[in-house]
This record gives structure tokens, C-alpha cells and sequence, in this order.
């Protein structure tokens, strides 16, 4: 493993952007992903421990997806990394807003079949 | 945002992460701001087990109500008085067929109001958000939960908004606009509708049972477990089956059942919790099979609609509760879900949805394997009605036989002989 390792992109869920000076996306080298979060944390303290619990094990409602794939399917934190890889933290049960992967569902169409009582001029919901 | 529970109580100590163990007060709430685990209502046992026992619950009304000091409310019940205390059937015939001495079905097929087990859920839901002061419910539903919250906050007078995925069974589509809540049909399977509440739970301030209010939510499956054991003679099944969507049930019997045993309501409590999946949306049966600890989420493609939850977002639990209580978990196939509505139905004449079908199929296949013994009393949890569901039997469970208004035509066609004199 070389020192500096390669330089990923991590995208960062609302919860944790307070951490990250309110930034979405961030960049840090690492070999695999044990570094990569002592990394981030090197750039932002305190990001280690709402990711990892304190035997350093990735908590198990954080999901962590390298190029959209679980790692829990790969090797668990000890999976490496390549320049240009895309790495996204999840929290497992959405909480609120946060940005996902795949499709944003609240862009699609979401037709109101009814929407009775006249209280509202249409799906609140749709943003 | 949060809201301060508008009284405190003895019972609830306020919720608790399931991972970290951070504490908070009994707001709304549902995912750890520290380690993004899942909220639980936190109870004083001590102060609950002082005052509780048998002879007091006996004494309730015959709903789930009579087990309040249980449920996760401050004050009294407002939503859903006569949901739950539904029939523990003695279900010799289907024992018999499928090789059990003891088998029983909890027929919720017959909830008040709506037809499932979901009345359970809603009914305790409702309560709490009223309680919380909110005028507004909804939440993000397969079928049966859109149903309860539609037809419990109209009779509450509460504003309502349901998001079901756009392709369910024209039964729980109506049974949702016949109440006059704001249906919306999402263009996606069930995990689309959830993230998108999700989304919607973060920008409007409504109490949406299953997001950020679940842990109260959730808490209501605990009477199925409750009831069962009472009605059994305040002794705990050998095996409780249930089916597994998000997972949620399951991990809330063995609660219950644990609840029931640690305040002494019941002497002894080995039971094992077996666990029922689609086999096209079983990520949890699969990782229960693979000795794995976590699950991928699969794209659903199953009959069994009210199950096709692909992200169960209790899945780590359930596995951890039939692991723990010695259960297993198995799927079948649409074929076998059909077989197992029509073996209910044509033995015990209980006509249940798709759901049920998937537990009756996996109840027989763990006979079949030797998991769950002859002699062990059984109890399959069935949990919403056929009539919901009817697309899916409506090509395997024949045609009437048609006939002109003629008693002679009626012996003929059914070779009864002719005895007109």
C-alpha cells in the first residue's frame, strides 16, 4: 500500500455536513476504506465516531456503498481503493432529507389519485 | 420537529437507540442523531410489573387496549377502542393435514376496523400523534397500514395522506378512497414510497405512523403476542409463525413474549419465532439461510404484495430474534402462497390475503424439515384478509356452476338422481 494512497469522492449525508462545513461531496486519498475514514476524519473531526462504534467497526446502520455496492459484499472496511472511485455514506433509516443513490424518488411523477376535501390545491408532498 | 409528549408518565421512561443506547425524551423521533440506530420506546418495568397481573388484564376491554400499560401511550386510548383481542382458532383440520397435534390460527383477518393487523398499529399510532398534538397522519404503505390509517383518522377527524406503490390490488386501493384521505400512488415498488416519506417527514410536520413516529407505531404488534399467549391460558406457543415484510412484527413478538416472561405474566417462555418470506422478496429469509448478519435488498416480485418490502427496515432485528429464540425462516414461491390460502381456507374456512398464504406455505415446509415437531403447539399468525387480495386466487379457486332455475337440472348436473314422484 503506498502511503498517500488514491483520491475517491465520498458523498456525505445531511446528518454528517455539519462536520463537513456543509459540503455534499468531499475528496480524500486513501488505500481502502479504513483509510478513508481516518482520512475524512484527519479533514473533519469527529466524523470517525458517528461512522464507526468505539471498536472502530463501521455501525451498523451506516451504509457505506463503493460504486454503489454495499461493502458488506466486498471486504468490509478492508476494501481497496482506486483513483476515481465513488464512495457514498448512508445512514440505513432515513432520518430526513439526505442525499441518496440511484434515482431521486421525489422527481418522478407521484400522481394524487384523490385528494379529497378540497384542503389542498394539490400533493403537499411533491417539492 | 419533535414535540414534547404534552404529559409525563410513569410508564414510559422516554426512547432509546438500539445500538448506541443514547437516551431521549418520548418525542417524535425515530433514527439516533449519534449512530443513525433505530429509536424504542424505553418502559419502567419495575412501576409496570408492581401493578400488573393477570387478573387486571382479564378485567380490560375486549380489545388490545386491555394491555395499555404496555403500549407506549401517556394518557387514554382516543383512536381505534375495538381494535384487536381477534379469535385464536383451534385449527384441527389443518393440523391434521399438515402432521401438527396443536396447531392454531390468530385470526386477524377479522381486525376491527380494517381487516388486518395493522388496526393493532394504527390504533396506538393514532393515539400517541393525537397525543403529541398533531392534526395531520399518514404513512408510506403496502396495502393494509394505508387502509387502518385512512379509515382510523377519518372516524378521528384527523387529515390524512396515504402513499401507496401505484400497483396494488384493487381491493386496498378502495379501501383506502372510500375513506376520503388523500391517496397518493407513487410511481415505484414500496422502497420508493418509503424513501420518498421519508423525504416528506423531513419538510411537513405530520405524524407519519411508520417514519417518525414508529417507535410507538411499532410497539402496537406486541398484542398479537399478548393475545396469544392469554388466550392460550397465559402460556407461550412453542412456535409462533409470522410473516416478515419489514421485519418489524417479528421483532415485536419476541418482545412481547420476553415482556410477558420478565414481569412474570408467564412462568416459562421457550418459543421459537419462526420467520415467513416471498421467495421473490426475501432478504431476510436469505440471510437468515446464509448465517449472514445483514441483508441486501432486493426488487421485489412477488403476489404476496403486502410483503414486498425489499429494504426491511427492521430486517437486522428480525434476524437477530429468530436466531436468538432458536426459530427459522424459510420462503415459498406464488404457487405455494396460492396453495396455502386455498389449504386455510378449504380446512378451516379462513380466507386469508396473500401474507397469510406465505406463512401457512412456510409453516408446512418447516413441518416437512422437522424444524417444527407434531407434538409442539403451534401458532401461525395470519395476519390480513383475502378479500384484499383476490387477483391472486381469482384463476385457481374454480367457477360456479351454473344452471337454469330447474330441479331437475340441479339433480342432474350434480347426479343427484331424480326422486320427483
Amino acid at each position: 500500500m503506498s502511503g498517500k494512497g488514491s483520491m475517491v469522492k465520498v458523498r456525505i449525508p445531511t446528518p454528517l455536513r455539519p462536520l463537513t462545513g456543509g459540503k455534499s461531496e468531499v475528496a480524500a486519498p486513501a488505500s481502502d476504506i479504513q483509510s478513508l475514514i481516518d482520512s475524512l476524519n484527519g479533514q473533519f473531526p469527529g466524523l470517525k465516531d458517528r461512522v464507526c462504534d468505539d471498536k472502530g467497526e463501521i455501525r451498523r446502520f451506516v451504509n457505506i456503498y463503493l460504486n454503489e455496492e454495499d461493502i458488506r459484499f466486498l471486504k468490509g472496511k478492508h476494501t481497496p481503493l482506486k483513483d476515481g472511485d465513488e464512495v457514498s455514506i448512508v445512514p440505513a433509516i432515513a432520518g430526513g432529507t439526505f442525499p441518496g443513490r440511484g434515482p431521486r424518488l421525489g422527481t418522478r411523477g407521484t400522481p394524487c389519485s384523490v385528494n379529497a376535501r378540497g384542503r389542498s390545491g394539490g400533493c403537499e408532498g411533491r417539492r | 420537529m419533535p414535540k414534547a409528549s404534552p404529559m409525563s408518565t410513569d410508564k414510559m421512561k422516554g426512547l432509546i437507540c438500539r445500538e448506541c443506547g443514547k437516551e431521549y425524551p418520548a418525542v417524535s423521533l425515530h433514527v439516533c442523531d449519534m449512530c443513525f440506530g433505530p429509536l424504542e420506546v424505553q418502559y419502567n418495568y419495575k412501576q409496570i410489573k408492581a401493578r400488573l397481573t393477570r387478573k387486571a388484564i382479564e378485567a380490560g376491554p375486549k380489545s388490545l387496549w386491555r394491555y395499555v400499560d404496555l403500549l407506549p401511550i401517556a394518557g387514554e386510548p382516543t383512536v381505534g377502542l375495538n381494535a384487536g383481542f381477534t379469535p385464536l382458532v383451534r385449527a384441527k383440520n389443518l393440523g391434521d393435514e399438515l402432521g401438527l397435534d396443536t396447531l392454531y390460527i390468530k385470526n386477524d383477518t377479522v381486525n376491527h376496523p380494517t381487516l388486518s393487523f395493522k388496526d393493532r398499529v394504527v390504533s396506538v399510532a393514532l393515539t400517541r400523534a393525537r397525543e403529541m398534538g398533531y392534526d395531520t397522519v399518514a404513512c408510506a404503505s403496502t396495502g393494509n397500514l394505508a387502509n387502518s390509517v385512512a379509515a382510523h383518522a377519518a372516524a378521528a377527524k384527523m387529515q390524512c395522506y396515504v402513499f401507496i406503490p401505484h400497483d396494488l390490488e384493487a381491493s386496498k386501493v378502495l379501501g383506502n378512497l372510500v375513506y376520503r384521505p388523500n391517496v397518493v400512488e407513487v410511481e415505484g415498488n414500496y422502497d420508493d414510497v418509503n424513501r420518498l416519506c421519508s423525504e416528506i417527514a423531513g419538510e411537513h410536520k405530520w405524524a407519519f405512523v411508520n417514519v417518525n413516529i414508529r417507535p410507538y407505531y411499532a410497539e402496537g404488534s406486541k398484542t398479537l403476542a399478548y393475545e396469544v399467549v392469554e388466550q392460550l391460558g397465559w402460556i407461550a406457543p412453542d412456535h409462533i409463525v409470522v410473516p416478515v415484510a419489514s421485519g418489524s412484527l417479528l421483532t415485536k413478538i419476541w418482545k412481547g413474549l420476553n415482556e410477558f416472561h420478565k414481569l412474570g405474566l408467564i412462568d416459562r417462555m421457550a418459543t421459537k419465532v419462526d420467520g415467513a418470506q416471498a421467495e421473490g422478496c426475501s432478504p431476510i429469509a436469505t440471510a437468515y439461510k446464509l448465517g449472514r448478519d445483514f441483508f441486501k435488498p432486493v426488487k421485489p416480485a412477488t403476489i404476496a404484495k403486502s410483503l414486498a418490502i425489499g429494504n426491511p427496515a427492521d430486517g437486522y432485528y428480525a434476524l437477530k430474534a429468530t436466531t436468538e429464540s432458536g426459530g427459522a425462516m424459510d420462503t415459498v414461491t406464488d404457487e405455494e402462497i396460492i396453495e396455502g390460502m386455498t389449504l386455510l381456507a378449504q380446512t378451516e374456512g379462513i380466507f386469508a390475503e396473500t401474507a397469510g398464504g406465505v406463512t401457512i406455505g412456510v409453516l408446512k415446509k418447516l413441518v416437512k424439515q422437522g424444524l417444527i415437531k407434531r407434538t409442539e403447539a403451534t401458532v401461525a399468525l395470519i395476519t390480513g384478509n383475502g378479500l384484499k387480495t383476490q387477483e391472486a386466487v381469482m384463476n385457481a379457486v374454480g367457477r360456479p356452476t351454473r344452471i337454469s332455475p330447474s330441479l331437475v337440472h340441479f339433480q342432474k348436473t350434480f347426479g343427484l338422481g331424480n326422486h320427483e314422484r
